[in-house]
This record gives C-alpha cells, structure tokens and sequence, in this order.
C-alpha cells in the first residue's frame, strides 16, 4: 500500500551561525529531520489477539515484538510502534486507522 | 534460526464457525442494519489525525486520507454483510479467505466500537470485558450487549486462524 499523500514536511533552513568568520570555510551541516513516532493508544473495544495481529500485518513485527507492543498499549495506555520518516509514519497511521486502532503522530527533533 | 511463519500462514481457508440460534442471528441481523443505518445517515467525519495537537492544514491531504479510509471500510461493510445475511451464517462452517476473513474482522470491529459509543456507553471498561450483570441492562442494551460479545468471539476464532502463532503466544 502506498503512503496516501506526500509529506507536508520541510526542515527548517539552518539558521546562520555568527560565530564562524568570514572566509572561512565550513562544511554544509544537514538541518535535522525530526523522528516521527507512530503510537497506538489503548481501547476497551479491540482485542488483545486482534492488535497483535494487527503489528504483525502492518508492520511486518514477529509474533513476541508485535505482542511487546500490544502489552504495552494494553498495560501503559500507549507504545510507540514504529519511529522514522514522517511520510512513512503517515502511511503507517493510515494503515493502523484502517484497522480501527486508535493511533497519532507525534515528532521528536 | 528458525524463521517465523508470516501472518496469514494457516493452512486452507479459514472458517466462520459461530454456532448460535435462530433468533440470536435476527437479533445480529437487526443490529447491524440499524448500525449502518444510522452511519450512513450521519456519516462520520473522516479526518487526518492531530500532528501534536495540529491537524495537517492541508484539504488535499484531508481528502485523500479521508478516501482511503472510506474505500477500505466500504470493503469491510461489504464484506460482513455478506456473511451476515448468510442464511448458514451461526448454522454451519462457512469457508472464506484470508483476505475476506480480515475484511470481516475489521468490520465487526467497527459494528462493535459503534455499540460501545451508543447503546454501550454508560457501560465501564470491567463492564465491557464481560463483568456485568446482563440482567440488570435495559432490553435494547442487553441486546447490543449480547452482539459486541458474540462479535468479539467471530474477531477472536479468526484472527486466531489467520495467525495461528497468536495462539501459542
């Protein structure tokens, strides 16, 4: 399944840094892309077995790390599933909501 | 190392297997009627979710993500209604395939979170899970409450046969 729309994401240019002189010469620093985190929270409807299911259907998880996830959801309320690229963290959202779980995006720079 | 056998690994088709009465089916069949009823008279808001609390400012992205989310569930719907207008269905041992079984299983979680949200929501999470004196419930949540269980039982036999590694886990 593909990502359903691009990212509206850009970084934030790199801000100057006053500190350098002029002339001199520096090498081109990347601005950060932040981490999206994908998270599941937890719901009195879906089922234990069916969440599970779900981690290892979309994000390809073996049985004991998509089961991790679903305990951590299930006992803490949340777990973060996946972390990475916001167009892919979208597409995985996409996903998760088709399936009826309750999920968000949330960055970390 | 032995690798892990993907979902969706077992063996022939996986089976609705439900064996209930004659009128718990009516009653089925008449919940879920009502359910898709009043969703398609008052369709739900399909939106992006909140990006820390924002919403993506963006129609374009609204639009298809509220589309894809659509498609799938018209999917869905179709899918289980199919199996619930069965005359067989509660009656006999009904063969589907691996992709019809999740379809159904992602559109009987939808009738459930519907009920949860209506007829089932002065129910607690204890309450939900099965503690509850189904007596004591007025007669139209006694029976929404008696299809959100034996729904959760259809969700439950399937992905189980879907994936039958869940099982030992």
């Amino acid at each position: 399944m593909n990502p359903p729309v691009g990212s509206q994401f850009r970084p934030l240019a790199a801000a100057t840094n006053p500190g350098i002189a002029p002339g001199k010469t520096t090498r081109a620093v990347p601005a950060l892309d932040p981490t999206w985190n994908v998270i599941v929270l937890n719901d009195d409807v879906n089922l234990m077995t069916y969440v599970t299911h779900v981690f290892r259907k979309v994000f390809g998880y073996d049985t004991a790390r998509a089961r991790r996830h679903m305990l951590e959801v299930h006992q803490q309320g949340r777990s973060v599933v996946w972390s990475g690229a916001r167009e892919t963290a979208e597409h995985y959202l996409h996903a998760l909501q088709q399936w009826h779980l309750r999920a968000q995006l949330e960055s970390h720079v | 190392m032995s690798e892990e056998p993907p979902p969706f690994s077992g063996r022939g088709s996986p089976l609705v297997r439900l064996r209930f009465s004659p009128e718990l089916r009516e009653l089925l069949v008449a919940i879920v009627g009502r359910v898709h009823a009043a969703r398609a008279a008052a369709p739900e808001e399909l939106k992006p979710p909140a990006l820390n609390h924002a919403v993506i400012p963006d129609p374009e992205l609204s639009a298809a993500w509220a589309e894809g989310l659509r498609e799938r569930e018209n999917y869905d719907t179709d899918a289980f209604l199919g199996l619930v207008v069965n005359p067989q269905f509660g009656g006999a041992d009904l063969p589907v395939t691996s992709s019809a079984a999740e379809a159904i299983a992602r559109g009987s979680v939808r009738i459930r979170l519907y009920l949860r949200e209506t007829l089932l929501r002065d129910l607690d999470t204890e309450e939900i899970d099965g503690d509850v004196d189904i007596y004591r419930l007025p007669p139209a949540e006694q029976q929404g409450y008696a299809c959100f269980r034996l729904l959760a039982h259809l969700e439950e036999d399937l992905i189980l046969q879907l994936d039958p590694g869940l099982a030992k886990s």
